[in-house]
C-alpha cells in the first residue's frame, strides 16, 4: 500500500487542496450550527404560542362569567405548528421563512392564511446557508477543482509520455487518482452527515443511509462528468472552464430558469382574487337584508334550521354566519389557488429532471420534511383546523348550548400530522441512470480516443 | 503612452487569436438578452397585474353605497406597491416581498403574495437577472480570460525578455489592465444599449433620474470589472503555474460572491435577531392594551382623555359635545396603536440596519457584496426601497382611517350611531395611493462613502502590486 500513501500525498498535499477541505469542513460545522438556531428558535416561536393559548383558556375558565361563543371566536387566536422534522437543520427547504406557527381564529380564512413571516428579504436574497449547500453544491465543486486537470498536468509537466508507457500507469492510473478523489470528499461528505446526526442526536437509521447512498450516487454522477471532461484529452483551462460552466448549468442556470418558467406559467394569483372578493363579499354583507345570509349559511350548516335571527343590531350570530358565506363565496378561488400550488410542485418536480442538484435538493427536503409541498399540506391542515374551530363554536352560537368550563376545555386543539418518512428512491433512481449514461459515454469516448496520446 | 498601447493590442490579439473570445461574446449575449427581456416581461405582468387590480379596488371604494364610516374603515383599501422601472435589470429583493398591502382600521399589515414558492431551491444562487449575470458570472468570465496573462507570458519566458527591455512592470500590467477593461466594456455595453432602449421606447411614466440610474449602473458595474482584473493580475503574477492562479481565482470568486454573502447574511440575522411575526404582534398588543382600554368605563388613559376633549370643547357633558364621542374614542385608539406600531416597527428596523452595517464592514474586501447592493439600490429593488414603501403605506393608512373617524366624528350622530349612515359621496373625497418612489440621492443613502469603499479596494490591490516585496517576488519568478 505504498503507492497508495505516495498518490494521497501528491494528491492531497498541497496547500490549497488542504484549504479546500479544511473549507467544507469549517462551513459544514457553521451551516450545522446556524441551522440548529433556526430550527430551536422556530420550535421556541411555536411552543410560546401554544402555552400563550392555554393560559389564555385557563385564564378564561378562573372568570367569574364565561366569555361567549362569539368573543372566543374573535379573541381567541389558536395555534398552529408546521410540524418539522429535526432534519430541517440540515435541509431548510422553507423552514426558514415560513410562517411556521400561524395562529388562526373563527373569522374568514381569507383574512389571516395568506399572512407571512418576518423575515430580511435581503437574507433571503443571499441565498441560504445550511448543510444541504455544503453538501450539495460545495462538495462537487471542490471535487471539480481537485481532479478535472489530472490528466493536463500531468502533460503540461511533461510526465505523461512515461507514465502512460509504464504497466501501471496511463488510464488505470487516473482512474485511480478520479477514485481516491472521490472516495476521500465521499467520506468526509458522509462523516459530516454522522457528525450531524451525532451531534443533534438524530436517529441513526435508514433516514441517514439514504442519504448517504443519495450522497454517494450523486458525487458518483459528478465524477463521471469531470471523467468525462478528462477525456477529451485537452488542456487544464479547457477543462476548468467546462466543469466550471455544467457547474454553474446544473446549479444556477437550471433552476433560476425553471423558477421563471415557473412564474410565468402559473402567472395568474387566484389567492389575491380570493382575498379581494372575500373581502367585498363580508362587507357588502352590512349592507344588506341579514336574514339572506343566515339562510345561506343554513343551506350549508342545515342542523341549525330551527335557529332565528335575534331582533336588533349587534348580534355575534349573524357577523359568523357573514364570515363563513364570504368564504365560501370564494371556495372556487382558493381550491383553484391550492391546486395550483399543486401543479406548480408537481411541474417543478418534473422539470427538476433537469438538474442532478436541484433533484437532490428537492429530495432532501421532501425527506426533513420542509419543502414545498409539505408547506402546502400544513396549509391545508390549518384551513381544516380553522372549519373545526368554526363547526366548533357553532353549537354555542345558533343552538343555543352553554360555554361551560368543559367546553372551553373542548376547544379544538392543532393536531400536527406526523412526519411521514418521505423516502423517495425515485431521485436516486434517476440518478442513477444518469450515471449509467454518463458511463457509457464515457466508456464510448474511451474507446475511440486513446487516453494515451502524447503531446 | 505608446508602450501601453502595444501591451493593449498584444494582449488584444493573444485573445482573438483563439476562438474562446468570441464564443463567450455570443453565448454571455444571448444570456443576457434573455435575462433582460424575461425581466422586461415579468416587470410589464407585475404592472400589468397591479394596475388591474388597483383599478379594481378603488372602483370597489368608490362604489361603495351610503354606510357607517367605521365600516368603511373596516372595508378598507388596499396599496400596491408597482415595481421600479429598472426592476426588470436588477431584481434585487422583489421576489422575497409582498406587493400589496390591505390597509384597515386597528390593524397594521404585512405586504403578502410574494412570489416566493420554492425559492429557496430554485432561487439559491439568486435569480437569472442582469445584474445576476454581471455579478456572478462576468467575473469567472474575466478570470477565464485573464488568469494566465502574467503567468503564461513567465512560463514562456517572455516576460523576462519583456522586463529586460524598457518596460516595467506597472506598464505591462496597466496594459493588460486597460485591455480586459475594453473587453468588458464590449462585453456589456450591448446590455445597457438595449436596457436604454427598452426604457426609452416603452410607454411608461418613467422617472426623471432614471436614465442617470442606467449611468450610474453603468459606471457600477465597470468599476466592479476593474476591481476584477486588478485581482486577477495580481494574483497571475504572483504564482508560479498557470493553474495555480486558476484554481486561487475560481476559490476566491467562490469564496467573495457564493460562500461570504449567505454566511455573512446568516450570522447578521443570528447577531441582531428582529421579532417574529407572533412575537411582533403580541408585543404591540401587550403594549396596547397597557396604554389604556377604551371598552373600559374607568380606564384611566381614557377617563383624562375624555375629561380633555370636554374641556377643549368648553362643555361638561359628553352629550353637549357637538361632535361623535365615540369617534374620538376610535381615533385616539387609532393613534395610540399606530404609534406603538411604528415604534416596533423602528425596532425591527433598527435591527436589520444592524445587520445590514455589519454585512457593510465586507464592503472593504469583497467587491461583489458592494456591486450587489449598490446596484440592488440604484435600480430600486433593495430591501429599504420596500420599507420605504411600507412606511409611506402606513402613513396612507392611518391619514385614511383618520379620514373617516372624522367624518364619523361630524356626520354621524351619537345618539342613533350604530344605525346611522354617511353619504356615499363622501368617499369620493379620498386620494388614491401612489407610491412616490425615491430619487437617486435617497436610493444611495444607506450606502454612504460607498465610491470610497470601492476605491480603497482598488487602492489596496494597486498597493499590494507595486509593494516592493511582491515586485521582487514577480521579478525573482521571471
Amino acid at each position: 500500500m505504498h503507492w497508495l500513501k505516495l498518490e494521497c500525498r501528491l494528491l492531497f498535499g498541497g496547500l490549497s487542496t488542504k484549504l479546500a477541505l479544511a473549507l467544507i469542513v469549517v462551513c459544514a460545522v457553521v451551516a450545522i450550527h446556524l441551522g440548529e438556531q433556526n430550527y430551536q428558535q422556530l420550535r421556541h416561536d411555536q411552543t410560546t404560542t401554544t402555552i400563550k393559548f392555554e393560559q389564555q383558556m385557563a385564564a378564561f375558565k378562573q372568570q367569574d362569567k364565561l366569555p361567549e361563543a362569539g368573543y372566543l371566536g374573535y379573541y381567541v387566536f389558536a395555534p398552529t405548528q408546521w410540524q418539522l422534522s429535526p432534519w430541517t437543520i440540515l435541509f431548510a427547504g422553507q423552514s426558514q421563512s415560513a410562517y411556521a406557527a400561524m395562529p388562526i381564529r373563527a373569522l374568514a380564512l381569507q383574512g389571516q392564511i395568506h399572512n407571512r413571516e418576518v423575515v430580511n428579504p435581503s437574507q433571503q436574497k443571499a441565498g441560504q446557508f445550511d448543510l444541504g449547500f455544503v453538501l450539495i453544491y460545495l462538495l462537487p465543486l471542490v471535487l471539480g477543482v481537485l481532479s478535472v486537470t489530472l490528466l493536463s498536468d500531468e502533460r503540461q509537466s511533461g510526465r505523461w509520455q512515461m507514465l502512460s508507457a509504464m504497466k501501471q500507469g496511463g488510464v488505470r492510473l487516473l482512474s485511480i487518482r478520479l477514485a481516491l478523489i472521490l472516495s476521500t470528499l465521499l467520506i468526509l461528505g458522509a462523516s459530516l452527515l454522522l457528525l450531524a446526526a451525532l451531534w443533534l442526536s438524530l436517529p441513526i437509521d435508514g433516514q441517514l443511509l439514504w442519504l448517504m447512498v443519495a450522497l454517494a450516487l450523486y458525487l458518483l454522477f459528478w465524477t463521471c462528468v469531470i471523467a468525462l471532461i478528462i477525456s477529451f484529452a485537452k488542456g487544464a483551462v479547457f477543462n476548468t472552464l467546462s466543469f466550471m460552466s455544467l457547474w454553474l448549468l446544473i446549479c444556477l442556470f437550471i433552476p433560476a430558469s425553471i423558477q421563471l418558467y415557473l412564474d410565468h406559467r402559473y402567472q395568474d394569483q387566484p389567492a389575491l382574487q380570493a382575498t379581494l372578493e372575500q373581502r367585498m363579499v363580508m362587507n357588502d354583507g352590512w349592507d344588506q337584508d341579514k336574514q339572506a345570509a343566515m339562510s345561506q349559511f343554513k343551506q350549508t350548516y342545515p342542523q341549525y334550521q330551527q335557529f332565528e335571527l335575534p331582533q336588533g343590531n349587534g348580534s355575534w350570530h349573524w357577523y359568523y354566519a357573514q364570515q363563513q358565506v364570504s368564504d365560501q363565496a370564494v371556495g372556487v378561488q382558493w381550491q383553484a389557488h391550492l391546486i395550483q400550488l399543486q401543479q406548480r410542485a408537481n411541474s417543478l418536480n418534473q422539470l427538476s429532471l433537469l438538474s442532478p442538484s436541484l433533484m437532490l435538493q428537492l429530495a432532501v427536503n421532501r425527506m426533513a420534511g420542509s419543502g414545498g409541498e409539505q408547506h402546502l399540506a400544513y396549509i391545508k391542515q390549518v384551513a381544516e383546523h380553522h372549519r373545526d374551530i368554526r363547526e366548533y363554536l357553532y353549537p354555542y352560537l345558533f343552538a343555543d348550548k352553554l360555554v361551560t368550563p368543559a367546553a372551553i376545555d373542548a376547544y379544538p386543539r392543532f393536531n400536527p400530522a406526523p412526519i411521514s418518512t418521505n423516502l423517495r428512491f425515485s431521485p436516486l433512481a434517476v440518478i442513477a441512470v444518469l450515471l449509467m449514461l454518463a458511463l457509457y459515454f464515457l466508456i464510448a469516448r474511451g474507446r475511440k480516443v486513446p487516453l494515451i496520446c502524447a503531446d | 503612452m505608446n508602450k501601453i498601447i502595444t501591451i493593449i493590442q498584444h494582449e488584444w490579439a493573444i485573445k482573438r487569436r483563439s476562438s474562446v473570445l468570441s464564443l463567450l461574446f455570443v453565448l454571455m449575449q444571448l444570456l443576457l438578452l434573455v435575462a433582460l427581456l424575461s425581466g422586461w416581461s415579468q416587470h410589464q405582468q407585475t404592472l400589468n397585474h397591479q394596475t388591474s387590480a388597483q383599478e379594481m379596488v378603488e372602483q370597489q371604494w368608490n362604489s361603495q353605497p351610503d354606510r357607517h364610516p367605521h365600516r368603511v374603515a373596516h372595508f378598507g383599501h388596499f396599496t400596491f406597491r408597482p415595481p421600479n422601472v429598472l426592476s426588470f435589470f436588477d431584481q434585487g429583493v422583489n421576489h422575497f416581498v409582498g406587493n400589496s398591502i390591505f390597509i384597515e382600521a386597528h390593524r397594521q399589515n404585512s405586504a403578502n403574495f410574494a412570489n416566493d414558492q420554492d425559492s429557496e431551491s430554485l432561487l439559491r444562487f439568486s435569480d437569472l437577472s442582469v445584474a445576476n449575470l454581471l455579478l456572478l458570472l462576468w467575473p469567472l468570465l474575466l478570470i477565464v480570460l485573464g488568469f494566465n496573462s502574467l503567468v503564461a507570458e513567465r512560463q514562456s519566458g517572455t516576460l523576462r525578455q519583456l522586463l529586460s527591455i524598457d518596460i516595467s512592470l506597472g506598464q505591462l500590467l496597466l496594459g493588460k489592465a486597460l485591455c480586459y477593461g475594453l473587453i468588458s466594456l464590449l462585453f456589456i455595453a450591448p446590455v445597457f444599449v438595449a436596457t436604454l432602449i427598452l426604457v426609452g421606447a416603452s410607454d411608461l411614466v418613467i422617472a426623471a433620474d432614471s436614465y442617470w440610474r442606467i449611468a450610474s449602473l453603468l459606471t457600477l458595474y465597470l468599476s466592479y470589472c476593474l476591481i476584477w482584473i486588478a485581482l486577477i493580475l495580481l494574483i497571475s503574477s504572483l504564482v508560479s503555474a498557470p493553474r495555480q492562479a486558476l484554481t486561487a481565482l475560481i476559490s476566491l470568486w467562490f469564496v467573495l460572491a457564493i460562500l461570504m454573502p449567505r454566511l455573512l447574511a446568516d450570522i447578521a440575522a443570528h447577531q441582531y435577531p428582529q421579532l417574529s411575526r407572533n412575537a411582533f404582534d403580541s408585543e404591540i398588543k401587550a403594549q396596547v392594551s397597557k396604554v389604556g382600554n377604551s371598552h373600559n368605563p374607568d380606564d384611566p388613559h381614557f377617563s383624562d382623555f375624555k375629561a380633555k376633549t370636554l374641556a377643549e370643547y368648553g362643555v361638561s357633558t359628553l352629550e353637549q359635545l357637538p361632535v361623535n364621542y365615540k369617534a374620538l374614542v376610535i381615533q385616539e385608539g387609532e393613534r395610540i396603536s399606530s404609534e406603538i406600531f411604528t415604534q416596533l416597527y423602528q425596532r425591527q428596523m433598527a435591527q436589520q440596519l444592524k445587520q445590514h452595517q455589519l454585512i457593510s464592514q465586507f464592503y472593504w474586501f469583497n467587491p461583489y457584496l458592494l456591486a450587489r447592493d449598490l446596484s440592488m439600490a440604484i435600480a430600486g429593488a433593495d430591501v429599504w426601497h420596500f420599507y420605504h414603501y411600507e412606511q409611506q403605506s402606513e402613513s396612507h393608512r392611518f391619514a385614511r382611517i383618520t379620514k373617516l373617524n372624522n367624518i364619523h366624528a361630524e356626520h354621524i350622530d351619537a345618539q342613533t350611531d350604530s344605525q346611522s349612515k354617511a353619504d356615499h359621496s363622501l368617499w369620493q373625497a379620498f386620494n388614491a395611493f401612489e407610491y412616490q418612489a425615491p430619487g437617486l440621492g435617497q436610493s444611495l443613502a444607506p450606502y454612504p462613502y460607498f465610491w470610497l469603499r470601492g476605491l480603497v479596494l482598488l487602492i489596496i490591490v494597486l498597493l499590494l502590486m507595486s509593494h516592493n516585496k511582491i515586485k521582487r517576488r514577480v521579478y525573482a519568478l521571471a
